[in-house]
């Protein structure tokens, strides 16, 4: 059954991106991720404003590491995609599916 | 590896004026990022895009806190300016030996040149000076007060304020009408500058509330 | 002399009374709108008992005050717009007496136009009011005046002939709204007046006065009816600036050149 929480398309990239960097997924390398498989850059400010709004929904959780020298001394704050994140990135992908079967560009091509 | 620092003023104003909860983690990561072979020109536009989305993110977040927030900027900002400019203003006018009405800072349609004519320009100077660093000084106490009152709220709330105080002094000088702002360049400047410097004094008065209050902390 | 309706300690404990209840409450709703409702609570409540306690003590200033009687020749300042009689005639007109009231109005203002905000009435000692009667040939009382500059105006009243003492009361209508003549105690300074009887007044003619005016009216109508029609017209009775008890007066009957002095005092 799909569930009635729905993800815009940035929010499914970030998510996307956490799931493929695991244990070490933070805002560095979450943007280069999205970057590297989107071909543009995003900003980083918009990144964590993302992942505020999914940890607000409980779809994903952070937690704080190390501070180092190298990040001015600050800590890096780490997220992971909790069960109910996984379902709906399940949920959405379903939904996308089912939306592209089948579709034609008006020449007739499949897209 | 030779660390490079970031550059001073986007970092302070990424410090002071980021609003988001991950304020502190982005700014590692930005920093981290610079250390990797980022440009300078890029943390720059890094930190005024999370400064902007982070304002608008924490306002969709809080909207009625930022809408009450600015009903008590108005009314602590707006009184406050009427008793330094008509009773304060006025007292110290007076005190010197001048109470012509036209020398106040509220009627802005004489120009500067209008001014030094009647008044001699080292005066005219000098009251300007004054009425300015009055003006900053309002901008600079209204900051401070909606920090404390709003915490842990304030950065968003003075930068949503302060803006707001921009906005009216652009509105203010459109009801002047064209040929008060037309071609007077040094009174337009004079203008501009006591707008744009108050409101930057009022994000200034909210980061010392929020620095005195780390210092307490 | 000129009186001033208001002192500056006063004046400024006005404003202070103004500023401090509005600042007061504009503290109680910032910090109602931060939700800190304990504290507004209290700043509010401060603000109320401050605020009260400068009108128990204005009212009680009120009360204890007397009324200031401005006498003929003096002038009163309410605000910076002044006024004062100069002279009084009185002439008969059927049962009443026709008082013409000289009046010299004035601007203690610095700077900025002053004019009378309401109009004057004749009030005597039974508190019955007498509107002024309108005279085109009269400068209006609501002159606008420049800084400094005085005018010199008459003012006509229909008087019964039974009033005793006389005097100008200005009706002024306030210009400021209700919420700043509240916040000052000015609306309490007002009610005080009006319920007190504070008001302030310009004599225009004493008890003696008026029973001398009364008095002269008898006798120049038994006059005309004593000599006939020959004494015919009007006779304007001069009451000059001294003291009425013994002013005398000289009417002058325009006839055959005859004149007519009154005896003495009338009943």
């Amino acid at each position: 059954m799909a569930t009635p929480n729905a993800i815009s398309n940035f929010e499914l990239m970030v998510m996307l991106a956490l799931m493929r960097l695991g244990d070490e997924a933070y805002g560095v390398p979450v943007s280069e991720q999205i970057a590297e498989q989107s071909g543009y850059d995003v900003a980083l400010g918009s990144v964590y404003a993302a992942l505020e709004r999914l940890e607000d929904r409980g779809l994903v959780v952070s937690s704080i590491g190390d501070p180092t020298p190298e990040r001015g001394g600050r800590a890096k704050k780490y997220f992971k995609v909790t069960g109910k994140g996984v379902e709906v990135v399940r949920d959405t992908r379903q939904t996308l599916t089912r939306m592209w079967k089948g579709l034609k560009t008006p020449a007739g091509e499949r897209v | 590896m030779r660390s490079i620092d970031a550059p001073e003023v986007p970092a302070w104003l990424l410090n002071n004026l980021g609003c988001g909860p991950n304020n502190d983690a982005l700014q590692g990561d930005l920093a981290e990022s610079l250390q990797r072979g980022k440009s300078a020109s890029w943390y720059w536009k890094q930190a005024i895009t999370s400064i902007v989305v982070s304002v608008f993110v924490e306002s969709r977040r809080h909207p009625l806190t930022v809408f009450r927030a600015l009903a008590a900027g108005w009314l602590i900002y707006w009184p406050l300016g009427w008793v330094v400019f008509n009773v304060v203003y006025v007292l110290a006018l007076v005190s010197l030996g001048l109470d012509e009405p036209d020398l106040l800072i509220g009627s802005w349609a004489p120009p500067f040149s209008w001014h030094t004519a009647h008044f001699g320009t080292t005066y005219t100077c000098a009251m300007n000076a004054i009425a300015s660093g009055l003006l900053f000084g309002i901008g600079i106490v209204s900051g401070w007060i909606m920090a404390v009152l709003f915490r842990p709220h304030s950065r968003v709330v003075a930068v949503v304020f302060s803006c707001t105080v921009l906005l009216s002094w652009v509105v203010y000088s459109a009801g002047l009408g064209s040929e008060a702002i037309g071609a007077r360049l040094p009174w337009s400047l004079y203008f501009w500058m006591n707008s744009v410097v108050q409101s930057v004094c009022i994000l200034i008065g909210g980061s010392l509330a929020e620095a005195k209050r780390s210092t307490t902390i | 002399m000129i009186i001033h309706s208001d002192s500056f300690p006063g004046v400024m404990l006005n404003f202070l009374v103004c500023l401090g209840t509005a600042g007061g409450l504009l503290a109680s709703t910032v910090l109602l709108l931060a939700l800190k409702t304990r504290q507004a609570a209290k700043v509010f409540v401060v603000t109320l008992a401050v605020h009260s306690t400068c009108l128990i003590l204005i009212a009680a200033g009120l009360v204890l005050a007397s009324r200031t009687i401005v006498k003929v020749g003096d002038s009163y300042c309410y605000d910076s717009w002044c006024a004062g009689v100069t002279n009084v005639t009185a002439a008969p007109h059927a049962q009443d007496v026709v008082y013409k009231v000289d009046v010299r109005i004035f601007s203690d203002a610095g700077r900025g136009k002053q004019r009378a905000r309401g109009p004057m009435v004749l009030i005597d000692d039974r508190g019955r009011r007498f509107p002024m009667v309108a005279d085109a040939l009269s400068i209006p009382l609501d002159s606008e005046l420049d800084p400094g500059q005085a005018i010199d105006t008459t003012l006509t009243f229909d008087v019964p002939a039974d009033a005793h003492q006389l005097f100008l009361m200005y009706e002024e209508v306030r210009s400021l709204p209700f919420v700043l003549r509240a916040l000052t105690g000015l609306w309490l300074a007002e009610i005080g007046e009006k319920y007190f009887s504070k008001e302030p007044l310009l004599r225009v003619l004493s008890a003696g006065g008026v029973a001398f005016a009364r008095g002269l009216a008898v006798l120049l109508q038994s006059g005309d009816d004593a000599y006939g029609s020959g004494i015919s017209g009007s006779c304007n009775a001069r009451i000059g600036t001294r003291a009425i008890a013994d002013a005398k007066t000289t009417c002058r009957a325009r006839s055959s050149g005859k004149s007519f002095r009154p005896v003495g005092k009338a009943a």
